[in-house]
């Protein structure tokens, strides 16, 4: 585990923390298979991994109350239906509820695939720390990338076009 | 002096036994400073309550459009993955920000996070939580970027059952983090 820090007095707590929520970049635990998606569907249609390899894809993962994630959602918006067919974006709702997601998607015009991890335990698995983050997958499924924090259309191709 | 420090490879003595935190631990444990407040629906809360169980205690606004409530959330994760175990962890949530975390304010938030009834989010003057952010070494004050936003030291304290301060979480823990630690503090 990372090691932080730490400015101890009194109880021993900490004073300075070194935050890492939405920082670009960064490329943690590239190479390996990509975790299962959750099967619940926030809007369809329904995607497994399997139905993501043979082009590479980015898995999005964000809620409606991250501010961040509104802040990149039109990038996002506008990547998808720049793509045709030479990639595909799937989002993942984060913790959040069905109604506030459901508002998300309508006010940025989001019309790609979303699944729901309502309980948090599919993204648990890919351990990120910052919101919104996403996971760039090669055509085998592996991953390429992990994006920490808001991007724009050109990030994101950038990324597509290394996992390609 | 007590210091906090170290990762998934520190130890720490509990009791006669070594137990392997994954989150920063105190050493030595101290007893956790004094933490009574209301909550948002007017109910007091004392951590003195809680004694036999693990406690988690983290440090939030609600108009947060960060770091917070991704904080929450990761303990919801937590939570939902550590199943019946949950019932061993009381988490409490102290505002950092007297003038907007209200009755009001604080039970859409708490709504909108799936935590109602899972979480305790204490409020208070800002006299009375300036003592407790004191007591527990946080700082917290208006941000100079304005728009209501608070600065803020933005951490999670894991207590154990035996009620000191036992670990510490930095604001970009895992769920994972806090699924293995719980039942070590449980048992602490």
């Amino acid at each position: 585990m990372r090691r932080w820090l730490y400015l101890a007095a009194g109880l021993g707590v900490v004073a300075l923390i070194v935050i890492e929520i939405a920082t670009a970049g960064g490329n943690g635990g590239t190479g390996r298979p990509a975790y299962p998606l959750p099967t619940k569907v926030l809007q369809g249609p329904q995607v497994t991994l399997a139905d993501l390899k043979g082009k590479p894809a980015l898995i999005n993962f964000w809620a409606s109350w991250c501010d961040p994630c509104r802040e990149e959602a039109p990038e996002v918006a506008r990547l998808s239906r720049s793509l045709h067919g030479q990639g595909a974006v799937v989002g993942i709702d984060y913790t959040d509820r069905e109604d506030s997601a459901r508002s998300f998607l309508r006010q940025y015009g989001w019309t790609f695939p979303v699944l729901s991890d309502p309980d948090g335990v599919y993204g648990a698995r890919y351990g990120f720390s910052a919101l919104p983050t996403t996971i760039v997958l090669d055509s085998e499924g592996k991953v390429a990338a992990t994006l920490r924090g808001p991007q724009s259309v050109a990030d994101f191709r950038r990324e597509l076009r290394r996992a390609d | 002096m007590a210091g906090c420090g170290g990762g998934s490879s520190a130890e720490a003595q509990a009791g006669a036994e070594k137990v392997h935190f994954k989150g920063a631990e105190a050493s030595p444990p101290q007893p956790a400073a004094p933490l009574r407040l209301r909550n948002y629906l007017g109910e007091p809360v004392d951590i003195k309550q809680y004694k036999g169980k693990a406690v988690l205690v983290t440090f939030i606004y609600t108009h947060c459009p960060d770091t917070c409530p991704l904080i929450v959330s990761h303990i919801k994760t937590a939570l939902s993955l550590l199943g019946p175990q949950a019932k061993d962890v009381q988490v409490i949530a102290v505002s950092t920000d007297p003038r907007g975390d209200n009755r009001k304010t604080v039970t859409a938030f708490v709504n909108e996070h799936g935590m109602t009834g899972r979480m305790k989010y204490l409020i208070g003057s800002k006299a009375e939580l300036g003592r407790v952010w004191k007591d527990w070494n946080i700082v917290a004050k208006p941000a100079k970027a304005g728009r209501d936003l608070v600065e803020h030291s933005a951490l999670i304290y894991g207590i154990g059952a035996d009620g000191k301060v036992m670990t510490l979480y930095a604001a970009n823990f895992k769920p994972a983090e806090l699924v293995h630690d719980v039942p070590l503090l449980a048992e602490a």
